[in-house]
């Protein structure tokens, strides 16, 4: 239902994917679904973190899918790894479940959003898509976790920047924790659809800065910085 | 008599007999004659009718029976001696008025009839006229006259340089009157803060204490008042009455304090003083002071039973130095026994004889000082005693808690184990089990299969959704509706959804949202099933959600009597809400409600009042 495919992306050079993911069939359903899409391109496809850091810094892709049970590490390596990268890279967490707990970790660790492994493969390109038109997806349980968090955060903290989150921000994170989705709620804020996933994004943006501050935070505390 | 009695008499009878060696010592320093002073002592005592005998002083003269007055002359030799400077006469001890003549000439007059005067301790001294005392023999007469009760007392006469005479009786005067005088005062005092004590704390104890203060008190005024408020008969009684009423009063205050009732003891005491005292009042004058000595003496066996009775039951005594105790004790019967080795005109011992009454009632004020030590003791171990139970009480009650929260906790993960256990085997398990019949009856139908594993994992998403979301109902019915968007997607129905509260069902907590969650997924799956509806619409607050499509109604009979419907009704009566499904225009109405619990509704973390009816 999602029409966030940017219309101009076509004209484009196609976006390079690396997928990282080590259940082969898996790894199959996503590779084949980027080589269906014309607006992306397929540049590797890895089992393991290490071969995937190495495929990162070799093929520089636009994109990155991943799994976070790695048989040798975690995928929020690297997640992280291409946060840091640079040149524009963006990453999408490949979830089971879309379950808040696992996706809202790789989101602080500086994934854009997830994707579910059974999606079927016209909507696996829809997500990326999205993503590269600078939205991000969202679920209920996410959006609830995300207000939790601030809420909880948010009477200890006194610095104004400490609160990053803007009014706008908190009512779709609301509306998207209430069940909305994304047409309703930019009907119910009057703006446009797109605006909401530009929104969410920036809020993921929002908590990968947060959860910096707090690892900053916590190495000073515990004598590493 | 016990080991422990026999002991306390030997101590009492040692410490005694050290005072008495102290006090006798004591006495012949400070009675040392004065400096360049003479003493005269070969008295002559002559009758009215000129006839005289040797009467070496001191000398007591008794009163004769009738007399209403004693009255005896002595004359004394003043030896020729040289003398430079002025002379005085010291007389330290006499009883109780003075008449004195030199060499015929009147240095003091005496009147006749009785004395108004009452002398126990004042020494005199007169300054003899210039020129008197020299080179010449003179002849020196004394007249005492004193009330028959005591009968009249002369002591060693002394003449010498004034000076040195001026200031030996300043010392004296001193000790003994000046003393005399402050214990009176203190006594005073006492018997009012006593006093004020027996009325504020009533009580045996305290009674007894103020009765031997005031009787102390009046002895004291004895020593202390020279001229007597009232006759002076009256007042040598009154004297001796409060001292003796005095030691009943200390003897039985002593014996509460070491909460000791001897019923016989005390009687026999009491009825002995009442005796003394009877005996005082009725005998004649001139025995008077007989019978004084001899009921004084006689008391010595209570004493001494008192003190013995007391010794034994000391350790009742509460924070009290036992030994001082009993070397107070020990200096009385010190007094008395010294009395038989020192000049009863001795300063020092006029000086304990009055202060006794003072230090006894000092000694009662310890005893209650020490009792009021006690007391501060025994109630601050109290009070720590009572810290020490109540952390012990507030440890044991943590513990307690500590206990009764884990095994809350317990049987929340029990409950919690129950609950996933029930899900997945009503949920997954029935998915997985049609998938296989679909796998080995459906002839190899793909899409049939992806349907139901599709409805398997979508299934098992909100098994790990419940589990994620808490408690909060609105998320978890949002995350359904997320789940089964593609569904009713694939299906071309519309999903309206409506939230103006966020739903506080009488149940709360991760089952009841759970069963909420599965009533509402098996509503909208039945519409999906059965409606062929375009639009589905679930409405979604705080007493309740109803799910309605617009498809073709209830089939007839009614599918209430389903599995599913079973199912969701016994969820609903689980969760204590109500679950009606009725057609409704066209299409069903699922609806679950219930009682909202007062105050709970619309909480201010939800906004409330979002509807997507109007836009979709």
């Amino acid at each position: 239902m999602e029409k966030a495919g940017p219309t101009g992306l076509g004209r484009e050079a196609p976006a390079g994917v690396l997928v990282v993911e080590d259940r082969p069939e898996a790894a199959r359903h996503f590779s084949r679904a980027v080589e269906q899409a014309p607006s992306l391109r397929l540049l590797g496809q890895a089992g393991t973190l290490a071969h995937g850091l190495d495929l990162l810094f070799e093929t520089r892709p636009r994109i990155v899918l991943v799994d976070l049970g790695l048989p040798d590490g975690s995928g929020i390596e690297l997640i992280g790894a291409a946060r840091l990268a640079d040149w524009p890279c963006e990453s999408l967490v490949i979830s089971v479940f879309a379950d808040d707990r696992h996706v809202l970790g790789a989101i602080e660790a500086g994934a854009s959003g997830y994707l579910q492994k059974t999606a079927r493969q016209v909507e696996v390109a829809r997500g990326i898509e999205a993503v590269l038109a600078g939205g991000s997806p969202i679920s209920p349980g996410i959006a609830r976790r995300v207000l939790r968090r601030i809420a909880r955060a948010g009477p200890s903290r006194e610095r104004v920047e400490d609160d990053p989150l803007t009014q706008r921000e908190r009512e779709v994170l609301e509306l998207v924790s209430q069940g909305f989705r994304r047409r309703e709620i930019a009907d119910t804020l009057g703006i446009a659809a797109g605006t909401v996933g530009n929104h969410v994004h920036n809020i993921y943006r929002k908590l990968q800065a947060r959860s910096n501050t707090e690892a900053v935070a916590r190495a000073r505390d515990s004598g590493l910085l | 008599m016990t080991a422990t009695r026999l002991r306390s008499l030997i101590q009492i009878v040692a410490l005694s007999l050290l005072f008495t060696v102290a006090l006798v010592g004591m006495a012949r320093i400070l009675d040392a004659p004065p400096e360049g002073a003479m003493r005269l002592s070969d008295a002559l005592r002559c009758d009215r009718s000129g006839a005289c005998d040797p009467a070496p002083l001191p000398q007591r003269v008794r009163a004769e029976p009738g007399e209403t007055a004693v009255r005896a002359t002595f004359v004394l030799e003043v030896p020729s001696a040289a003398r430079a400077g002025p002379q005085a006469l010291y007389l330290p001890d006499y009883a109780d008025a003075l008449g004195i003549r030199l060499d015929g000439r009147a240095v003091r007059v005496l009147d006749d009839g009785p004395p108004k005067a009452i002398n126990r301790n004042r020494p005199a001294l007169f300054s003899l006229p210039e020129g008197v005392a020299g080179s010449r023999p003179l002849r020196l007469e004394i007249t005492v006259a004193a009330l028959p009760q005591r009968g009249a007392r002369l002591g060693a006469v002394w003449i010498g340089p004034q000076a040195a005479l001026a200031d030996a009786h300043d010392r004296r005067h001193a000790i003994t009157a000046g003393l005399a005088q402050a214990a009176f005062l203190l006594l005073c005092g006492l018997s009012v803060a006593f006093l004020y004590l027996a009325w504020a704390r009533p009580g045996e104890m305290t009674r007894w204490l103020a009765v031997a203060t005031i009787a102390a008190a009046v002895f004291s005024a004895s020593f202390a008042i020279a001229e007597p408020p009232l006759p002076a008969a009256a007042w040598t009684l009154i004297s001796e009455a409060a001292i003796r009423l005095y030691a009943l009063a200390g003897a039985l205050f002593l014996l509460r304090h070491v909460e000791v009732r001897a019923l016989r003891f005390e009687k026999a005491y009491s009825a002995f003083i009442a005796c003394s005292i009877l005996a005082l009042a009725l005998s004649p004058p001139h025995l008077f002071e007989t019978v004084s000595v001899v009921t004084h003496t006689l008391s010595l066996a209570p004493t001494l039973a008192f003190v013995v009775l007391f010794w034994s039951h000391r350790r009742n005594m509460t924070a009290l130095n036992t030994d001082a105790l009993m070397a107070v004790f020990a200096l009385m019967i010190a007094t008395g026994l010294s009395g038989l080795f020192i000049d009863g005109a001795s300063a020092l011992g006029t000086a304990v004889k009055q202060l006794m009454p003072l230090l006894m009632v000092a000694l009662g004020a310890w005893v209650l000082m020490g009792q009021l030590v006690g007391a501060i003791r025994q109630y601050e171990a109290l009070t720590r005693t009572l810290q020490d139970r109540v952390s012990e009480k507030a440890a044991a009650l943590e513990a307690s808690y500590a206990e009764l929260a884990r095994r809350r906790e317990a049987a929340a993960v029990a409950e919690e184990r129950e609950r996933i256990m029930m899900d997945l085997h009503d949920g997954i398990g029935g998915q997985l089990v049609t998938a296989i019949s679909y796998l080995e009856t459906g002839g190899g139908d793909h899409a049939l299969l992806r349907g139901a594993l599709d409805a398997c994992l979508a299934d098992l998403s909100l098994t790990v959704d419940s589990l994620g979301a808490e408690d909060n109902v609105t998320t978890l019915l949002a995350m359904l509706r997320h789940r089964l968007t593609p569904v009713f997607e694939a299906r071309g129905v519309r999903l309206e959804w409506e939230v103006s509260a966020s739903p506080t069902p009488p149940q709360s907590g991760p089952s009841a949202a759970l069963h909420i969650l599965r009533i509402v997924q098996e509503a909208l799956t039945n519409t999906l099933k059965h409606a062929q509806a375009e639009t589905v619409r679930v409405r979604i607050a705080a007493d309740g959600i109803e799910i309605a499509d617009d498809g073709r109604g209830l089939a007839a009979p009614p599918r209430a009597g389903g599995v599913g419907l079973r199912a969701m009704g016994r969820r609903a009566e689980a969760i204590g809400a109500r679950l009606t499904v009725a057609s409704a225009g066209p299409g069903v109405r699922v609806r679950l409600d219930w009682t909202a619990p007062v105050g709970s509704a619309g909480p201010a973390e939800t906004p409330t009042g979002y509807s997507s009816a109007n836009h979709d």
